[in-house]
């Protein structure tokens, strides 16, 4: 923690200490109070940040290669244990520093002190000092009143002639830095959870349109009870496109068959099916070509090929490849090439010979399937309350901006001195344009 | 007349009373001319209106809202940077501000007329992925988040200038029409405390987008990443402030460097560095 004198430094005004209670010192130099230091400590939290930050920007740069597909692995880097350290340091300085504010939040939220000193307010950086006519008891009800005009909460003691008045606004707004620094342990543990590999998975589907799918066929399928299992049905899978031929959207019709509970559902992009604590997103589509073709030297080869896959009959220098398959009018759409040119693009019926030159072929059957990726991760609703907690947060630490203000009214010859001064580490101007207004209205 | 036409006219328009506006603006703080400069806050106001009028029109003509491609994200950019600054021009009174803040609004719109390949301007079809409204909201409070860090590098290179001169002693006209160093550094900080909490809701529909489209909420994509690393350098800016006292030189100095990071969010991930992410341009 900052050096933190007895006088409130403009800077360091955020310490929530009022005065009369003295931040617990730190002299018992235990090694578990060193410890215990280090580790709530605002320069951990903010070194932190700024080596999360750093080391983030070297994963953005410094890409690793996934050696199987040859793609760029983004995540790799930032599930290594180095990284993985470095979120468990924050989490705990998260957790240490909550702990060790606790007590200056349930400070705040009581209301500053009325046992302060004189000299205290007199040391405040922004502080006003107006005499006026009338008795201390009375101009103290006035403070009072503009005091609470302005929207504080008022706490006050009167010793003899002299009143204390001390006096806060927008004191919620301390609960939210902690609601940010909650929302970031919560989410931290939503991430251990499902690298953990304990629950949920990450799994890849396919399936043939009419086919009925079991989920013990799903690919990756872990940490889930074969009991809970249940059925899927792909009905059709269609591509919706606009005038101009683009892509407008993808979608799987299907139907979940699960012991009594029968329901269809169109998955399409951002509109995944969601059953059970499983979620099943659109993510790839094909089709699978199965038929004859003939040549100079064979007849009637049976062949089964996907989607942009050749088909050549021996001993020519021809090639088909079927390109999509249009569920609705039921036609085959491929590229004829000879050698490496293309000779022609056209759709073709089912059970309906094609010929080039001396090559054949005949799509006998053709069937599209979808692809769905399946997941389960029961982190994601702790991430999305955690999510919703950073927001609120962060909007109430920036809403609600705390003002205090303190006020000595003692008996002056002929009438009564106010000395009033605050601190406000958010927001000074709006606490000098508060005092200048308390100020300007007992002048007038 | 069709509406292609309608929106080239209102680019035109918003580029050259942005270009009006930032010339006044910065011509104003070497020579002081109350009239003048009311030209300048004319331009950014019909530049406003004009920049508004474009989105409009881009919505109409792509019917989607206008967030998609590299042109859209910049046009919506702009606005957030004017429609922030007249905020604040509005709420502060200082028109200095202008001279450091319109010109940014100004390159990144000189940047589409002179360096974007015209292919990128188009309206363009959703592809399915990009068709949510998470991200109408995601690029949505985008613009106004990076609006208001901009207006904040804008009070922050004020800071530094007017410290140097304060340094120096300096008894210019300039120093002494210059806000204080005080104000200079509470407007830097107010704005800050608008974007962060902006951007903290960008990163959260970003991630909700994600999870609905692909079930990944977080894939460290460098976009991904990199308005994560924005967020906590601006974290830390936040830390610092409040609990060592980081006002000032040093506070600007993080500022700057935050918007450094905007931008390279911006267009450093895509020029840069390759990923999933990359429909804000190339």
């Amino acid at each position: 923690m900052a050096k933190n004198n007895k006088t409130p430094e403009p800077g360091i005004a955020e310490q929530n200490t009022s005065p009369g209670e003295p931040e617990a010192s730190s002299k018992d130099s235990n090694i578990i109070n060193t410890v215990w230091n280090f580790l709530s400590s605002m320069k951990l939290g903010i070194i932190l940040l700024l080596v999360l930050a750093i080391v983030s920007i070297i994963g953005t740069v410094w890409v690793p290669t996934d050696p199987l597909t040859g793609q760029q692995d983004f995540a790799k880097f930032y599930n290594t244990w180095f990284f993985r350290i470095l979120l468990g340091l924050l989490a705990l300085n998260l957790l240490v520093c909550s702990l060790n504010r606790w007590k200056a939040v349930t400070n705040t939220l009581k209301g500053p002190g009325v046992n302060f000193s004189e000299n205290f307010v007199k040391s405040l950086k922004s502080v006003r000092t107006i005499k006026l006519k009338g008795e201390p008891t009375q101009t103290a009800e006035r403070v009072k009143d503009l005091l609470k005009k302005q929207g504080y909460r008022i706490f006050s003691k009167q010793d003899g002639d002299t009143v204390r008045i001390s006096s806060d606004r927008g004191h919620l707004g301390i609960l939210g830095p902690y609601l940010t620094h909650l929302s970031f342990i919560i989410m931290i543990v939503a991430i251990v959870i499902k690298f953990s590999g304990l629950v949920g998975f990450d799994g890849m589907m396919s399936g043939v349109v009419g086919q009925t799918v079991n989920l013990s066929q799903v690919q990756g399928i872990q940490n889930m009870d074969s009991s809970e299992y249940f059925d899927l049905r792909i009905n059709n899978f269609r591509t919706e496109y606009r005038p101009d031929g683009s892509v407008k959207q993808w979608y799987s019709d299907v139907t979940v068959l699960d012991k009594g509970n029968t329901f269809d559902y169109s998955i399409y992009v951002n509109h995944p099916l969601i059953y059970k604590g499983l979620k099943f997103y659109q993510m790839s589509y094909g089709s699978q070509f199965s038929g004859k073709y003939t040549g100079p030297s064979v007849t009637d080869q049976p062949f089964a090929v996907g989607v942009q896959q050749y088909i050549q009959p021996a001993g020519t220098d021809i090639t088909f490849i079927p390109m999509s398959f249009d569920n609705t009018t039921r036609k085959i759409l491929f590229q004829t090439y000879k050698g490496n040119n293309q000779v022609a693009q056209q759709e073709v019926a089912l059970n309906t010979p094609y010929k080039y030159e001396q090559a054949e072929v005949k799509f006998e059957k053709a069937e599209a399937y979808t692809v769905l990726s399946v997941k389960k991760d029961p982190g994601v609703p702790i991430i999305g309350a955690g999510s919703i907690l950073l927001i609120a947060g962060v909007i109430i630490s920036f809403l609600l901006r705390q003002r205090r203000i303190w006020s000595v009214i003692s008996p002056e010859k002929d009438g009564s001195l106010v000395q009033i001064g605050g601190i406000s580490a958010k927001d000074k101007r709006g606490l000098d344009s508060n005092l200048d207004a308390i100020v300007s209205e007992f002048k007038s | 007349m069709d509406l292609v036409t309608l929106e080239n006219y209102a680019f035109t328009v918003t580029f050259v009373a942005y270009m009006t506006a930032a010339v006044i603006y910065i011509v104003y703080l070497g020579y002081k001319n109350e009239n003048m400069v009311r030209v300048a806050t004319l331009g950014t106001i019909v530049g406003f209106i004009a920049n508004t009028a474009l989105l409009g029109l881009r919505w109409k003509i792509s019917s989607h809202a206008p967030f998609v491609n590299g042109f859209e994200f910049l046009v919506s950019f702009t606005w957030g940077i004017a429609g922030i600054y007249l905020l604040a021009e509005w709420r502060y009174k200082f028109r200095m501000i202008g001279a450091f803040v319109m010109p940014v609004a100004w390159l990144l719109l000189a940047y589409i007329a002179v360096i974007m390949p015209p292919q990128m301007k188009n309206a363009e079809n959703l592809m399915p992925a990009l068709q949510s409204n998470w991200l109408t909201i995601h690029v949505a409070t985008a613009m106004v988040s990076y609006g208001a860090f901009a207006l904040s590098l804008g009070t922050s290179i004020m800071f530094l200038i007017k410290q140097n001169m304060e340094n120096n002693k300096s008894k210019s006209d300039f120093n002494k029409r210059m806000p204080t160093l005080d104000i200079l550094d509470d407007i830097s900080y107010k704005f800050i405390a608008v974007g962060f909490p902006l951007l903290s809701i960008v990163i959260v529909s970003g991630a909700i987008w994600a999870e609905y489209a692909w079930g990944r909420y977080w894939s460290w994509d460098p976009k991904e990443t990199w308005s994560l690393i924005t967020w906590l350098v601006y974290a830390a800016y936040l830390h610092a402030r409040f609990t060592f006292g980081w006002r000032g030189s040093r506070a600007a100095w993080m500022s700057i460097l935050g918007f450094i990071f905007v931008l390279f969010t911006f267009f450093g991930v895509n020029y840069l560095l390759s990923g999933i992410h990359a429909y804000g341009g190339s």
